[in-house]
């Protein structure tokens, strides 16, 4: 026990080696015992941050290239009102300047307003309206179509179109002839067929 | 030598080891094993390629060339390109006819142009049959599907970039292309205004994202125009620098071939190889042997392209005017196939769930194939079920193609090819088509689905359980969804059946 | 592979790479237009006796009208378009002609109106097949010698006034007589029972039928083979239901089949296209209309009024009839109008004319008459309309 002579005194007891908390372990005297440290807290946000603002650069970019404004020839137009147009009739007033046909149903047949669109669905000439005939007819090969559109005589494949209509806020009617109908059955749509207000 | 002679020596001498040659070319060009080997290494553009290659790796018969082909008509296609954009303007005032003044005032100007369509062409093709040999190959086994994905992308950006280029010369056929085609992305479901379940208008869904505009216009040609110049030629060389990459990272799959008495006696090159570890060693240096066979099939193709464009001039029709249809109007051909079963199933299918379909199954063949046999050499007698499906699928796709491009005339009507396009016959009747009532149809499916799904498993017991579970199933999907495009086809033809289930409400018909 | 099959090869491919853009280098060292910009500035030398013009380079040769929207280069080879010393020269060298017309060279600048807006073609193109056409794809070929006469109208609103337009006033002439406009209309007169006449002109290749033409499958051809016998160029096709064209056969020399031709092309060529704008200070407006003629009898009036609306081209000179209407019950013409006082009450011949007809079909199964009477109230006025009605009664031959 006291044989070695003490010439050096016993080394001083080392200071514990710092470790740092994993993420496991549990320092139990602590008041605070979260599932993480501030590092890593700090670490996970400053990488959630930059994965936002670059899921936001990539959401910003992808409606960027949505435009707002397009230079497309307007298509919409205004009518005048329901009232303006004769029931039981085609009313050829914006054939020549918007190859239209207004017709305003009798009230036996719904009393609604639907347009339409003066081209021929064979090769695109204007038929003609023919009322003494009751039907619709062209020029160039003789296609024939019923009031209402439907072909039933000469070379057209499809009856005519109809255009898109709503009601402006000041009643009139507003057609856009870039939207057009061809099937028939979406012609009782109401974006197809003008019901006037009860 | 004379005293000339001596000279010129002299002065050749001092140049080859002046501080300035030096610096540039860093080795001799004599020709030495080391002199080889560092032609390659210390190149940055031939450093993709290895310093030695195993001999089976540089016959033509592997690769056909092609992956090569293709990447040498992309610079091809873009030094082309870049000078045919000296002239041209992506406005609608001015395209057409700048593509009119490339053919008659600018000089070369028919020949780059030419050129520049028939090699868009060419690639569009030899990427095809690219990706047909990988397969046949197996050369998308593991480790190599990664790269196989990779591919099938460069593949969309291929067909992408000749779309894209379709529209800029602005003429009739380039207008009503791009229109049928971007019609087709109206149909997707959900973000397509005439797709099914639809839940945008046209003024917001994906052809609008597409063209900037619900018409095709000078939006949609200045959009073309940046993808078609920038976007998807960067998007490509970014990928096919990892494809190459990955070439070199995975080993290049030609393996060594046993002589003609082993394989005529069936052995296959795997057991041969294990036997004779040591061939798999035996290489050849790249240069020159590789890098001269690739030189001159670039020249060979440049020979033949440069005939093509010099004899063909590649066409230009009327002004685009978007307020007449061409009778017919066609997809560019790579589409046309598409556009062929648009006879047989609604846009939304036959112009967006279909095409998907493809995309996805072929991504997802390296994941599903689980056979190891045939890697690095063509086999068909041990992969017969992989080579069968494919293959089928590679004749209806170029079946299609052929008689949407051959046989179709206007109004989609069949014709012969040799018969006359006669635009004043008379439409065939579709008075007797029909759909099948729709419980019927729904049993229909169901059985079909059923046959499909189920009946493998009884049947080939071996080689469901060799899929496994998962596989099993998405490879039948596929497999039904493969088969249910002539089952359409001849349900129209022979029995005039249009849709087995319609459901017009909600624009679904199948 | 065989490294000698490589070799071959490489050899052949260089070979015939380099063989092969050499064609294409001297194919742009000389174009065909170099050739004809050479012997024509020899010509000039000889012409002028400056042997110095000899030699001038030879270039692409354009003029730019901007404001037209063309480029023409049809001066590369007509190089001596504008120059007086080569009128005797022939084609390609040769000076633009006069026409014998005072001024109108000098009317039309070259400089500032090019050469396309009046002969068509198309200019861009440097090399003749191309320059002058047919070719595929562009539907503006060169105009014929003889029709070009019908471009004056794109800017000329006073084409028929012009002097050198005789031949276009005497087909004019004729278009009246006939009554064409009883069917065809024309810029809103007349009645839409056939095609509208200036649209005709700027029809697209395509929207023509050439199965029955004989000539080159050119708008001009099928326009010109359709005057002289309108049955064959559009006959019936019963598979699709297009009846036969109801168009009369007039026995036309083939002079005034071209003259007519000229004028349907002059129709259309007054009608301004989006892709040949007209600036304004080249358009000359048409002459004032003329004051309505006062009219010696309510008779004459009626005869004016007849030929006028263009009732003469169903109904025929002096109410002839004749004209083949298909299917109709009454005899398959239209109905001849001498005797038309006998069988109808004045009233009744207003009505009819006020409100139009529809023929009944002959055959009950068959086609729909492709020709009908239209209703005139809303062209022609209440003392018009009495004034033909006059007319008409005075047809009847005197017993």
């Amino acid at each position: 026990m006291n044989d070695i002579p003490p010439s050096t005194p016993p080394p001083a007891p080392k200071p514990a080696p710092y470790k740092p908390l994993m993420q496991k372990e549990v320092d139990e005297s602590k008041v605070w015992n979260l599932w993480f440290t501030r590092r890593e807290f700090l670490t996970l946000a400053a990488w959630g941050a930059f994965l936002a603002g670059l899921g936001g650069t990539l959401l910003a970019a992808l409606r960027y290239v949505i435009p707002n404004v397009t230079y497309d020839p307007p298509t919409v137009f205004k009518l005048g009102k329901p009232e303006d147009y004769v029931a039981g009739e085609v009313d050829g007033r914006w054939k020549q300047k918007h190859r239209i046909w207004v017709i305003r149903d009798l009230p036996s047949l719904g009393g609604g307003i639907y347009v339409i669109y003066a081209r021929c669905t064979h090769l695109g000439c204007t038929p003609n309206w023919l009322p003494g005939q009751n039907k619709f007819k062209c020029p160039c090969h003789g296609s024939g179509f019923r009031f209402g559109g439907i072909n039933f005589e000469g070379p057209a494949p499809r009856p005519l179109e109809r255009c898109r209509l709503a009601l402006a806020e000041d009643g009139q009617i507003q057609v856009d002839i870039g939207t057009r109908f061809k099937n028939p059955k979406d012609w009782t749509k109401p974006e197809a067929y003008l019901k006037a207000k009860a | 030598m004379s005293k000339l002679q001596v000279k010129m020596t002299d002065i050749a001498r001092a140049i080859r080891t002046s501080p300035i040659w030096r610096s540039i070319f860093r080795h001799g060009y004599q020709d030495t094993p080391r002199n080889r080997a560092l032609m390659i290494l210390s190149n940055v553009f031939l450093h993709i390629l290895p310093v030695k290659v195993r001999p089976s790796a540089i016959r033509y018969r592997y690769t056909w060339r092609l992956g090569e082909m293709s990447f040498f008509l992309f610079w091809l296609l873009t030094l082309t390109g870049v000078l045919l954009m000296f002239y041209y303007r992506p406005t609608v005032e001015n395209a057409y006819w700048d593509m009119k003044d490339l053919r008659f005032v600018v000089a070369f100007g028919p020949f780059l142009r030419n050129i520049h369509r028939w090699s868009a062409h060419v690639m569009v093709l030899l990427v095809m049959f690219h990706m047909a040999s990988v397969f046949y190959r197996s050369a998308y086994k593991p480790p190599r599907e990664y790269n196989w994905v990779v591919g099938v992308i460069l593949l969309l950006i291929t067909f992408l970039l000749s779309f894209t280029g379709y529209l800029l010369p602005w003429d009739q056929l380039a207008i009503w292309a791009v229109t049928v085609g971007t019609n087709m992305a109206a149909a997707t479901p959900f973000l397509g205004s005439e797709g099914p379940f639809s839940i945008v208008t046209p003024e917001n869904d994906m052809r609008f994202l597409l063209l900037g505009s619900k018409l095709v216009g000078q939006s949609g040609l200045l959009r073309f125009y940046v993808l078609h110049c920038v976007l998807l030629p960067l998007a490509f060389v970014v990928l096919v620098s990892v494809h190459l990459w990955r070439v070199r990272k995975d080993d290049f799959s030609a393996i060594p071939v046993p002589p003609e008495e082993e394989r005529k006696k069936g052995v296959l090159p795997e057991t041969w190889l294990k036997q004779n570890p040591a061939e798999l060693d035996k290489k050849v240096f790249t240069w020159p042997n590789l890098v001269s066979r690739q030189f001159v099939s670039a020249l060979v193709a440049t020979a033949i392209l440069t005939a093509w464009s010099l004899i063909g001039h590649a066409p230009l029709e009327e002004l685009a005017n978007p307020n007449m249809t061409p009778n017919p109007s066609k997809a560019p051909w790579y589409f046309v196939g598409l556009q062929e079963l648009l006879v047989y199933f609604d846009p939304w299918m036959a112009g967006v769930v279909l095409p998907t379909l493809i995309l996805v199954g072929l991504i997802a063949i390296p994941y599903l194939d689980k056979n190891p046999l045939g890697i690095g050499y063509y086999n068909f007698k041990n992969r017969k079920f992989a080579v069968t499906m494919f293959t089928y699928g590679l004749v209806l796709w170029f079946g299609l193609i052929f008689v949407g491009y051959y046989m179709r005339g206007p109004g989609w009507e069949l014709y012969m090819p040799w018969e006359k396009w006669d635009l004043h016959r008379p439409p065939s009747s579709t008075a007797g088509l029909h759909n099948m009532p729709n419980g019927l149809g729904t049993v229909f499916l169901l059985g079909y689905g059923a046959a499909v799904m189920l009946l493998p498993k009884k049947l080939f017991k071996k080689f469901s359980e060799g899929l496994g579970p998962v596989g099993y199933w998405v490879v039948m999907f596929f497999v039904m969804t493969m088969l249910f495009v002539p089952v359409k086809i001849l349900l129209r033809n022979a029995f005039a059946i249009k849709y087995i289930i319609s459901i017009p409400a909600f624009n679904f018909n199948i | 592979m065989k490294r000698s099959i490589w070799n071959l090869l490489f050899l052949i491919s260089s070979f015939s790479l380099g063989a092969m853009l050499g064609v294409a280098m001297v194919q742009e060292l000389f174009p065909e237009w170099a050739g004809v910009q050479t012997a024509y500035y020899r010509r000039l030398a000889q012409a002028t006796g400056d042997r110095s013009k000899a030699g001038t380079p030879v270039k692409v040769l354009q003029i730019q009208l901007p404001d037209m929207k063309q480029v023409d280069r049809c001066v590369t080879c007509h190089v001596g378009i504008s120059n007086p010393k080569m009128a005797d020269q022939p084609q390609p060298f040769k000076t633009h002609p006069d026409l014998g017309i005072p001024n109108f060279l000098a009317k039309h600048s070259f400089d500032e109106m090019g050469c396309t807006v009046c002969h068509h073609g198309q200019g861009r193109a440097t090399t003749k097949a191309a320059a002058h056409g047919p070719v595929h794809h562009w539907e503006e070929p060169l105009l014929p010698k003889d029709l070009t006469i019908g471009t004056c109208s794109t800017c000329h609103g006073n084409v028929m006034k012009l002097p050198g337009a005789e031949r276009l006033a005497k087909a004019q002439q004729m278009f009246e007589e006939k009554g064409c406009i009883g069917c065809h209309q024309l810029n809103g007169q007349g009645m839409l029972i056939g095609p509208e006449l200036s649209e005709t002109a700027r029809k697209t290749t395509d929207q023509f039928d050439f199965r029955y033409v004989q000539g080159h499958h050119t708008w001009v051809d099928w326009i010109d083979e359709h005057f002289k016998d309108p049955q064959k160029i559009t006959p019936a096709d019963p598979v699709i239901g297009i009846p036969e064209s109801s168009m009369p056969n007039y026995d036309m020399t083939d002079e005034e089949s071209r003259m007519l031709t000229a004028l349907v092309l002059s129709f259309g060529s007054a009608v301004e296209s989006e892709h040949r704008p007209i600036p304004a200070r080249f358009k000359v407006p048409a002459p004032p209309k003329e004051p309505e003629p006062v009219y010696a009898s309510s008779i004459e009036r009626g005869r004016a009024v007849y030929q006028k609306a263009g009732c003469v081209g169903c109904h025929g000179f002096e109410g002839r009839g004749g004209v083949r209407n298909n299917n109709m019950d009454l005899g398959e013409e239209v109905p001849p109008l001498t005797y038309v006082s006998k069988g109808f009450t004045r009233e009744e011949l207003k009505e009819t004319i006020r409100e139009g007809k529809y023929p009944a079909r002959a055959d009950r199964s068959g086609p729909t008459p492709p020709l009908w009477m239209p209703s005139w109230k809303q062209k022609l006025t209440d003392e018009e309309i009495d004034a033909v009605v006059d007319y008409l009664t005075s047809l009847e031959p005197a017993s």
